[in-house]
């Protein structure tokens, strides 16, 4: 008889399995199994529910039977419109019995529920909030924001769907916002951002929106640490100024999903920038998306030939590959091999060639799965 | 520094030579390494948890990560993102439950977090969308609980599954 490993493990690599597992499944299934594995499913303090409509009833039945301090966090993905209001109004009425929950997220909400929803979360202290509005936010929304991260004392929030403008959110004072994600703010007000959260590492935003050649002019001390910007349309220049008000910035994910490709100098430039002006990062990500007009064959050597000094490849093992889409619109991907799998939401199914470390692979993206990478056997030049 | 090398020594006494860089990547190594003031030329570090074939494995996968990033410091990815596990690890771990198990528990031991976490989320998709009767029969467990324990069960389970 083969042996029994899982129930035998201890007690610390169980819980670590446990973080991978949703409620239903650890205090059901697996405290189902046998003695051992039910008392430590019960024990188990970290439990994120995760509610959707194919198991909002079951949850509502185990809940009962739930330690009010065993669960931590919470996430409600429910989009059926005649019943949203019953299961949003259900687990949110629930909130306040989760003394230990800290992280608690909702997706796709309409703006009414959401009002709703901010307005009623009361009593209880989270140390981050997602939200995800599926319309354009409303007035309410904006003017309600800063008011729940005061009062819940929110260390991170994100709300996917938000514009930052100066004139529609006003930041609480002593902010103590470390994290932040938002969909846009405007180039000249990104400074106020930084001025008035002085305590954010964190930025993550998917556009900053280029309206005026000057940023706002105020004096503050930036600790962020960590940009991201999902889908940047800036020029390199403005760039430059953008990370030279973050003087304490370490990582930076960029990427740049519609350049047009013009010519080599295009990658050389980029290139440049990056040894030059962002040589002190620790952490580097960006994955550029060219559309390719021309005719002729590409050479993908090329393109990497820029990326194969000592900067790139033993100062800081940022390995770059480029890729060639062969789709209606043919496109070139430049990006550092780290986040081939990270920019995944922006392509569909996809086919291409992928050249990294002197070797070509045959790529294939299916709808949001992960980039399939398989050894091609085309040899260099051929 | 780098090139350095230091020998790793499994319990049944085999030697492997290893990159420091590769073998840092264990917390407890790198602990013993800077804080303990162990020297990496003359000094062969035991490791009395691990065998030759689990610490093999174990090198192979630091090696194949030796150029990862490191883990984010915002600890964005904490509440999401938990079951994506490249290709490249998920043919690593196609091994027998002895293997996969040990594997936990040499990375456990050596707190290698990234290979903890790929073995444990590894073993939670073998758990997931399992009755409990087909764990038992996937990992060779044995039902202990008393026919009354049973009954209670069932019916809590009941009541779970009901829509």
């Amino acid at each position: 008889m083969a042996e029994d490993y899982l129930s035998n493990l201890p007690v610390e690599i169980l819980r670590h399995i446990f973080q991978y597992c949703d409620a239903i499944t650890i205090l059901h299934k697996i405290g189902s199994v046998c003695k051992r594995l039910r008392a430590v499913a019960y024990q188990y303090n970290e439990i994120k529910l995760e509610v959707t409509q194919t198991n909002y009833n079951a949850l509502k039945t185990i809940l009962h039977g739930i330690p009010s301090h065993a669960i931590t966090s919470m996430e409600i993905s429910y989009t059926i419109d005649n019943t949203e209001k019953a299961v949003i109004e259900y687990f949110t009425s629930q909130i306040t019995r989760f003394t230990q929950m800290q992280y608690l997220l909702l997706r796709s909400v309409s703006n009414y529920y959401m009002k709703c929803f901010l307005q009623d979360l009361n009593g209880i202290q989270l140390i981050s909030l997602t939200i995800d509005i599926r319309q354009v936010p409303n007035e309410f929304i904006y003017s309600i924001i800063p008011s729940v991260i005061s009062k819940l004392n929110l260390q991170k929030f994100c709300c996917t769907s938000l514009n930052y403008k100066l004139k529609n959110i006003s930041w609480p004072s002593d902010c103590k916002l470390t994290y932040l994600g938002m969909n846009s703010c405007l180039y000249s007000e990104y400074t106020n951002i930084l001025q008035q959260l002085p305590y954010l590492k964190t930025l993550r935003l998917n556009e900053i929106i280029f309206d005026n050649e000057k940023m706002s002019d105020v004096s503050f001390t930036s600790r962020l640490t960590c940009l991201t910007l999902e889908d940047c349309s800036l020029s390199i220049e403005h760039l430059k100024l953008l990370v030279s008000k973050t003087p304490a910035i370490r990582n930076l994910t960029l990427a740049f999903h519609n350049k047009i490709f013009q010519s080599m100098a295009d990658i050389y430039d980029w290139e440049t920038f990056i040894r030059i002006q962002l040589n002190f990062l620790d952490k580097l990500e960006f994955f550029i998306s060219y559309e390719y007009s021309f005719d002729h064959m590409i050479n993908l050597e090329l393109f990497v030939e820029p990326f194969k000094q000592s900067f790139w490849l033993n100062e800081n093992h940022w390995n770059v590959g480029c890729e060639y889409i062969f789709e209606y619109k043919k496109k070139i991907l430049l990006y550092t091999i780290s986040s081939a799998t990270r920019f995944r939401q922006y392509l569909f199914s996809t086919n291409g060639i992928l050249l990294k470390q002197n070797n070509y692979y045959i790529t294939k993206r299916e709808n949001k799965q992960p980039i399939h990478i398989a050894p091609c056997h085309v040899k260099k030049n051929e | 520094m780098a090139g350095n090398k230091i020998k790793l020594q499994s319990n049944d006494g085999d030697t492997f030579d290893v990159d420091v860089e590769i073998a840092k990547q264990s917390a407890t190594i790198k602990t013993m390494l800077e804080d303990l003031g162990m020297s990496e030329e003359d000094d062969v570090i035991p490791l009395p948890n691990v065998n030759s074939a689990i610490l093999k494995k174990v090198i192979q996968w630091a090696t194949h990560h030796k150029d990862d990033p490191p883990p984010p410091e915002d600890d964005e990815n904490r509440e999401k993102n938990l079951s994506d596990i490249s290709s490249w690890d998920q043919d690593f771990l196609k091994v027998d439950q002895g293997t996969l198990f040990e594997l936990i528990l040499a990375a456990n031991y050596l707190d290698i977090k990234g290979l903890l976490d790929v073995t444990c989320k590894t073993v939670a998709n073998m758990i997931k969308g399992r009755t409990p009767e087909e764990i038992r029969r996937q990992f060779n467990i044995k039902n202990d609980f008393t026919p009354q324990e049973e009954e209670q069960i069932k019916k809590e389970n009941e009541w779970c599954e009901e829509k």
